[in-house]
């Protein structure tokens, strides 16, 4: 699977817009307007992070409904769970999307980077399942990588477990290090989008001295770790 | 019994805690903000204080089955640190828009200074912009008069008063607090603010109705079980069923919701625990035997 990440942001914005007024009411629908209009007029700091911080308590009440071209137009996300999105999500990644749009490229590592250090969990979660699909992806490396270290697994999942992200951008020691997280804390190996093309002999030697120390241990090695360490195609 | 603690400072408890919490039937928690036992020395302990409320614990709360939901403000005691007190008042809109925070709090007197009343007012002004109720803490020395002067301020300010939880009451407060519209909270705690035995005759001298108790468990010697406790006392002591799950776990839900972000359903079942379900949209995909009760 390959995210194809936009040349500007209105298309993905206009997308993830539709599918927010297409299944909120009006009440919620007219919150999400007046703040995605607001946005899309100039970058007012506090009224951007109130608007994605309050996208969750809006839109609980509402699910998305996803038609299949929907999904396929959808593909730029670099997700497979978007079936499994809060309504929410599609919100704040409109707003993120808007916001990219309206202030200068210099300035949008810092901004995403104040999304991820200032929300709670699910607004980090959101940003980080929403990040393959935003401008010149390698610009949020940094924050994406930090990511990782989150101790709460539903904001590493959304970094580590159906997102195209990493296997698009990580550098291999960081690619590495988040697949071993994500045997560590166990959860199936299945969910790394893109694993097969960025396997490489170090994860898999880091994988069979995890086996080893499982065994020692006499603990249970995961089934799924095969999947790094045998059969590692020539570089 | 279906039990919620809505006052606990879980940020200063253990694993241990919440294992026997669950296992005692709390299913849901609600921490306030509050002081820290030292003080902060700059606006950035606070923000990262807070961010933790709404990430870190409330998915520690979540890997044991206990919901888990936070108060925000700036508390009484740091409310007299003027300079820091200003950074912190401005990052609160930011705080107050998030997701679990189910009320202003805890606010309210400690030295009783200007300074403090003044703080007491703005967040006032905060939780009616937000349309949320307050969590009011009373001060331990001279409380009768502390409690008086915080029902005259919420009166005075026009604040809803049933939109307003004043905790820590003793028998000399509840009578007063109970006059007013006002919800009254108690913390059964070790030896001090309030005990189990003490807490079943207020409960049969005054009855059920806008009666609240919690464990206000923090870091000093303080037991997370003294909601459970209670309960077991009272059902001792004849009290009827209905009337403890009013106390322990209708009434803080009905206090709560108004908020209007309080997920849950006081009429529903005890919530099952499974580790492996749903939590915030994202499965919570438990690697290490998820737990699933039947
Ligand atoms: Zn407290």
């Amino acid at each position: 699977m390959t995210a194809v990440a936009t040349e500007d942001s209105t298309e993905l914005t206009l997308l993830l817009a539709q599918i927010v007024t297409g299944a909120a009411d009006g009440k919620a629908t007219a919150w999400f307007n007046e703040a995605l209009g607001a946005l899309a007029t100039g970058y007012d700091r506090n009224a951007f992070l109130a608007a994605y911080a309050g996208a969750d308590r809006r839109l609980r009440a509402f699910d998305a409904t996803l038609s299949a071209a929907d999904i396929k137009r959808l593909e730029m996300l670099g997700t497979r769970a978007l079936e499994e999105w809060p309504l929410s999500r599609f919100a704040r990644c409109a707003f993120i999307s808007t916001v990219l749009g309206a202030t200068p490229a210099m300035d949008h590592a810092a901004i995403l980077d104040e999304i991820f250090r200032s929300g709670d969990n699910s607004e980090r979660e959101a940003l980080l399942a929403g990040l393959a699909a935003f401008p010149d992806p390698t610009r949020f490396l940094e924050t994406a990588i930090e990511s990782c270290r989150s101790n709460v697994e539903t904001v590493f999942a959304a970094i580590a477990c159906e997102n195209a992200y990493p296997s698009l951008y990580f550098p291999e020691a960081s690619f590495n290090q988040m697949v071993m997280k994500t045997v560590f804390i166990g959860l199936p190996l299945a969910r790394v989008v893109g694993l097969e093309g960025r396997r490489n002999s170090e994860l898999s030697r880091m994988a069979e001295h995890f086996a080893a120390e499982r065994e020692a241990a006499g603990r249970e090695v995961p089934s799924d770790l095969d999947l790094i360490t045998a059969n590692v195609r020539p570089a | 019994m279906k039990m919620f603690d809505p006052h606990i400072h879980m940020t200063s408890r253990t694993t241990d805690d919440y294992q026997a919490m669950a296992a005692a039937g709390i299913a849901a928690v609600i921490e306030p903000a509050f002081w820290l036992g030292q003080p902060r020395t700059n606006a950035g302990s606070f923000e990262d204080y807070f961010l933790s409320l709404v990430g870190w614990e409330r998915f520690r709360a979540a890997q044991f089955g206990i919901r888990h939901f936070c108060t925000m403000a700036l508390n009484p005691k740091e409310a007299n640190n003027e300079a820091l007190a200003d950074d912190v008042m401005a990052m609160l809109p930011r705080f107050l828009e998030k997701d679990g925070v189910v009320a202003v709090g805890e606010i309210g007197y400690d030295d009783m200074s200007a300074a403090e009343e003044r703080r007491i007012l703005e967040h006032f002004e905060l939780a009616r912009e937000f349309e949320l109720p307050v969590l009011i803490h009373t001060p331990h020395r001279d409380k009768k008069r502390g409690t008086e002067r915080t029902l005259d301020l919420i009166r005075d300010a026009g604040f809803p008063e049933q939109l307003t939880l004043v905790d820590h009451n003793n028998e000399e407060t509840l009578p007063l607090v109970l006059a007013t519209a006002c919800w009254a909270g108690h913390s059964i705690y070790p030896n001090t603010k309030m005990s189990e035995a003490r807490m079943v005759e207020l409960v049969k001298q005054y009855g059920d109705e806008r009666i609240i108790i919690n464990s206000a468990a923090d870091w000093g010697v303080s037991d997370p079980l003294k909601v459970p406790k209670t309960v077991a006392a009272m059902q001792e002591a004849g009290i009827g069923d209905e009337s403890i799950e009013t106390i322990v776990w209708r009434n803080p839900i009905e206090f709560f919701a108004q908020s209007g972000r309080l997920d849950i359903d006081a009429d529903a079942s005890l919530p099952k625990v499974d580790q492996s379900r749903l939590w915030e949209g994202n499965s919570v995909l438990r690697g290490q035997d998820p737990r699933i009760d039947g």
